[in-house]
């Protein structure tokens, strides 16, 4: 039924350029994909509405293009995960300043391990593709040929990021002392 | 990786998991659209102004224009300048220059 009334704005927006269906879908999924965007960006939100409002603006323009292979969902994550890789390319110059900045951070945090159990400091053990993986199964609830399809990787690839992810958190929350009660 | 560790991850994000308000952010989303419908409008009346431009000269709108306001004055002058109201037309007068004010401001 969701997937039906998400063609129909599609199709609103593509015929009748109706901005207001397009409006609709945004509010639909605002929250879902600038979540997406605060778990890879360790919740930077100001960030995340940035990289989520050019997710949005980028459906906008290439919404002819979806051709109702895949979701809705599932086609706006892509963009969304090209979105945001084409972020961390266009840092790469920066790297090593940023590099600093995290060992800094991350330095001043290890203070307070077993003192608070946040979703941000788990996520930082995990590289980026585990960290894609890991928060699209695990907290949006995609399978695993839906993230294959977003990423562009074979489905074994991404089992394998999802194990090594998996592996490193389990050792981390344990390791902080979560045992899941 | 055991299922103990599975179910306690699963348990972990799921606890996490919260909804993002809104708090303006589909507003800007709309407000940052490319706007397709103007730039389309604005081609169209670009296209439209160059064909009355053309026609205006092929079908000698100069002279046309010239033809009316001489008969008008003529009929004006014809029907007596005598009964002419004064304030009618300081009205009229006063309503094209406030209109050209507005369009100026919206120009500007």
């Amino acid at each position: 039924m969701s997937q039906l009334n998400d063609i129909s704005l599609v199709a609103q927006v593509v015929v009748l350029k109706n901005t207001k269906a397009f409006d609709e879908l945004v509010k639909k999924y605002q929250s879902a994909i600038r979540r997406f965007f605060l778990n890879q960006t360790l919740g930077d939100s100001e960030l995340s509405d940035d990289l989520a409002q050019e997710t949005f603006i980028k459906a906008y323009t290439n919404i002819a293009s979806f051709k109702n292979l895949s979701n809705f969902s599932t086609w706006l994550y892509r963009i969304a995960y090209n979105v945001f890789f084409d972020y961390i390319r266009s840092r790469k110059e920066t790297s090593e300043i940023d590099a600093r900045e995290v060992d800094a951070i991350h330095n001043s945090e290890q203070e307070n391990v077993g003192q608070k159990m946040d979703i941000y400091q788990s996520l930082k053990t995990l590289k980026e593709v585990e960290r894609t993986c890991v928060t699209l199964f695990y907290m949006e609830d995609v399978s695993i040929e839906k993230i294959a399809g977003i990423i562009g990787c074979p489905t074994g690839t991404v089992k394998s990021h999802l194990s090594r992810g998996k592996e490193k958190l389990a050792t981390y929350l344990k390791h902080n002392g979560y045992d899941g009660n | 990786m055991t299922e103990i560790d599975d179910k306690m991850i699963n348990q972990f994000f799921q606890a996490e998991k919260k909804e993002v308000k809104d708090n303006g952010f589909s507003r800007r989303v709309m407000r940052n659209l490319p706007d397709r419908g103007e730039k389309l409008s604005k081609i169209w009346a670009a296209f439209c102004t160059a064909i009355g431009i053309v026609l205006f000269f092929l079908f000698n709108g100069l002279e046309a224009i010239l033809n009316i306001l001489r008969e008008a004055f003529n009929g004006a002058m014809q029907s007596g300048i005598a009964h002419l109201d004064i304030k009618s037309l300081l009205l009229i007068v006063l309503v094209f220059i406030g209109l050209g004010v507005k369009k100026v401001c919206q120009i500007a």
